[in-house]
């Protein structure tokens, strides 16, 4: 036979480029404004607008999860050590039932335009809604209780200057035709940094091509792919080269989007305990065997997925899809799992833990000395380095010495307008905040990054903040918090070109101050 | 799923190759030659399969030094039945030679070239990397050719879950495969339920089609059998469909159709070895 050669006849290696609809972009969770009844709780899984704007893909099948728990008891000052991080690994993984246990949601289009979310495991019971696309709706619910819905295209919430993060990691396909067989070319081993390095050619900033990295590639000259400079890039008056210019990359774009305004008591039963709401998303797309159209007497024609919502049937659904991509908490993929699909567990990433600690260490080196030429403090020790470094680390136990600070130090807030009922709730540390992978949302806030995520949080600056040192006093007595690269008085004052926080900060356009609070698509 | 899957898919295929005109790089290089091939892997039409091996050569001799093409030329290799020089290609491409995608390949390779034990280590270490459809399917091969049939299936049953509602082709391509193998096994029922299986699946498939006309074949119903192939035959101009369209022929009784469908066949291996190609070069004179 002329075709054994087969299956590389229909590999897919060069086609599986496409935007996806199983791309799923952000998280967010907020309380909703409106407390006269209590609690709300505001949940948006956004992702691409795939095949369009409001046109959903009916093969996909989108999961929200939802846990909630009282806050953990406040912990004091222990060692920071990296058994104080296995403990707290362990005694996470050892009583974190949220995996397991959580409530759910889920969403499907079929191909009249019709969604259908059916909820699991609340404390009313299981049930299903159909919800016209596009349209805000009221689902009811047992109790009385009633769930608003939006299933559409909205406007990107994400602000975000994405070819600046991809400069400052040296992520050559944003700028570059890299080959689909050389994996190894994609975060080539030039030093991460913030400041552009001098000689560093291929990612700086260059005038002849303005647009290189926003829409235009070129063909990834020949190598050497490394850096053997020894200083930050200066221009004449002496200032340093921002990798970032501050542009929102996301500006006029959309996605699809699923939004959801829950009252807290539709949650749990136990509201005024359970302040905590874990929630996470993930996209499944639909196996090839499931889609097989009706073939008489085949079972899965009298198994209809959506016709179920028993847990057997649940579990039918779900073995009819495949999990291609989760979403908690902003840049714990891009940033610390480096997009790896293998790493794609949504809340279990437990088993990832020491990975983040040497992808912080080798963050922090390339970060930490474009912070301290900078004249800001750093919390990664960079043992006085004058210049970004490449440095990988084989263990945890290699690394985590340096990123000691990095992993344990309290995120410090701007001011305490987040602690809103004033119940004097502790900062959250890195570690708590990445492990597990959910968007943990404290009720008794106003839900702003790290204690949920609302649409408004500029969370690029914040979660680069997490390299200051926010535990020593500067000249003027403050302390560094998640919003210092934000003020725009730090740029002003600071030598470098251009002067402009790292990433826009604001949507290209207004959010609603209502439900379904993201803006118009465009 | 539409009635003609196979053909809206060699569409969208055309329209992507359609956006790419004019595009100047390596990358859009390759991507033109991917489509070209994957279009001419749809159809089945040999002189597509031709065009499109020219196209992945004349790419790689604008870019010698791009791997994915390296990677493509390997592949077409084995489709135009030349697995030492897929081999060679691959080994020559240092960084291919350990990489996931470049063991299935190399398995593949040693698979045409009946390297079994071989071929078996290959994929295994590449599962290893990455379980992908295509190392399971490729290890199938393996196992059904040393005579595993049940392991053979097992492995494509987990091929099948490994493909999503965006991979129908492959789907079907795997489908077809376990009727094979249910064929060989002389289970013609299950063989004939997995062909309808693929068909839904992915209508207007050409090896789904020759499947289903061989299985008629098989099943002794040859009047059906040779509508069948004449149907497949016709579109994709494939001489070994010639060659089972005699052989249909001359069961039924019909010597004359034979003897013309035969002697086509026959014509066309020699044209084929004329040309140098390397695809038939195992089909000896079928009268």
């Amino acid at each position: 036979m002329a075709d054994h050669n087969d299956p590389n006849a229909v590999n897919s290696i060069f086609s599986d480029i496409d935007p996806s609809a199983a791309d799923v972009y952000d998280m967010f969770g907020f309380p909703g404004p409106d407390e006269s009844q209590g609690d709300r709780v505001v949940v948006a899984l956004t992702f691409a607008s795939v095949p369009d704007t409001g046109v959903f893909d009916t093969d996909m099948l989108y999961r929200l999860r939802m846990y909630s728990h009282p806050r953990a008891a406040v912990t004091g000052d222990e060692s920071r050590d990296l058994d104080t991080l296995r403990r707290y690994i362990d005694g996470v993984r050892g009583t974190y039932f949220g995996a397991e246990s959580a409530m759910e949601i889920r969403m499907t289009v079929d191909d009249r335009g019709q969604a259908t979310v059916t909820f699991h495991d609340f404390p009313g019971g299981s049930f299903s809604a159909t919800v016209p696309v596009g349209e805000v709706t009221a689902i009811p619910a047992a109790d009385g209780l009633s769930v608003d819905a939006f299933i559409g295209g909205r406007d990107d919430a994400f602000f975000n200057d994405l070819p600046g993060f991809f400069r400052s990691i040296n992520y050559a396909p944003q700028f570059y035709h890299v080959p689909s067989t050389r994996p190894d070319l994609r975060e080539l081993p030039i030093p991460k940094t913030l400041l552009e390095l001098e000689g560093n050619d291929l990612f700086n900033y260059n005038p002849a091509i303005p647009d290189l990295g926003w829409g235009v590639k070129l063909d990834l000259p020949p190598g050497p792919y490394t850096w053997s400079g020894n200083s930050f890039k200066k221009d004449a008056a002496g200032n340093y080269r921002f990798v970032y210019d501050g542009r929102d990359a996301r500006a006029g774009q959309n996605v699809n989007a699923i939004i959801l305004e829950m009252p807290l008591r539709f949650i749990t039963r136990r509201p005024e305990v359970d302040r905590i709401v874990d929630i996470w998303g993930e996209s499944w797309v639909r196996k090839a065997s499931h889609k097989v159209p009706e073939i008489p007497d085949h079972p899965i024609w009298h198994e209809h997925p959506l016709a179920f919502l028993s847990p057997d049937h649940r579990d039918k659904q779900l073995d009819g899809y495949k999990l291609v991509d989760t979403v908690g908490q902003p840049f714990a993929d891009a940033g610390l799992s480096e997009r790896e699909n293998n790493r794609q567990l949504g809340a279990n990433n437990f088993w990832l833990a020491p990975h983040f600690v040497k992808r912080l260490a080798h963050l922090g080196w390339g970060f930490g000395p474009s912070i301290t030429a900078l004249g800001l403090r750093c919390s990664f020790d960079t043992g006085g380095a004058p210049v970004s470094v490449h440095r990988v680390y084989r263990t945890a136990v290699e690394a985590f010495p340096r990123a000691r600070k990095v992993i344990f130090q309290r995120l410090n807030m701007p001011d305490d307008s987040w602690d809103r009922r004033k119940l004097g709730i502790p900062l959250r540390r890195p570690f708590e905040i990445f492990v597990p992978n959910v968007c943990a949302l404290d009720m008794d806030t106003t839900g702003t990054w790290p204690f949920g995520r609302r649409l408004e949080d500029q969370v690029a600056n914040r979660f680069l903040s997490l390299f200051l040192d926010m535990e020593s006093a500067g000249a003027g007595g403050a302390a560094y918090h998640v919003e210092t690269l934000s003020d725009q008085a730090l740029w002003d004052a600071a030598p470098i070109v251009p002067k402009t926080s790292p990433n826009p900060l604001k949507n290209d356009k207004d959010f609603l101050p209502h439900f379904p609070y993201l803006a118009e698509p465009w | 799923m539409a009635a003609a899957a196979c053909a809206d898919e060699i569409q969208a295929l055309d329209k992507a190759a359609a956006a790419l005109a004019g595009v100047d790089g390596a990358d859009a290089a390759t991507r033109r030659a991917y489509l070209r091939l994957r279009q001419a892997r749809l159809s089945g039409v040999l002189a597509e399969l031709r065009e499109a091996d020219v196209a992945v050569d004349a790419a790689v001799r604008r870019y010698p030094d791009w791997p994915d093409l390296s990677f493509l030329r390997a592949s077409a290799d084995l489709d135009m039945h030349q697995p030492e020089v897929a081999l060679a290609r691959l080994e020559a491409t240092q960084e291919l030679a350990g990489s996931p995608a470049g063991l299935e390949l190399r398995g593949a390779a040693l698979e045409q070239l009946g390297q079994h034990s071989q071929a078996e280590d290959c994929l295994t270490r590449a599962l290893v990397a990455d379980p992908s459809w295509q190392a399971l399917a490729s290890l199938a091969l393996v196992r059904a050719a040393l005579g595993d049939r049940e392991a053979a299936d097992a492995l494509y049953v987990r091929a099948e879950d490994e493909l999503t509602a965006k991979q129908m082709s492959a789907f079907a391509w795997v489908r077809a495969a376990r009727a094979d193998l249910a064929a060989a096994a002389g289970d013609h029922e299950a063989a004939g339920a997995h062909l309808r299986v693929a068909s839904a699946a992915f209508a207007g498939y050409w090896l789904v089609e020759w499947r289903e006309a061989r299985l008629l074949s098989q099943q002794g119903r040859l009047d059906e059998a040779a509508t069948a192939y004449t149907a497949v035959r016709v579109r994709t101009g494939r001489p070994d469909l010639a060659q089972a369209l005699g052989e249909v022929h001359r069961r039924r009784g019909d010597d004359e159709q034979a003897a013309r469908w035969l002697a086509i066949a026959t014509a066309e291996y020699a044209d084929s070895a004329a040309r140098g190609e390397a695809l038939y070069r195992h089909h000896r004179d079928p009268r």
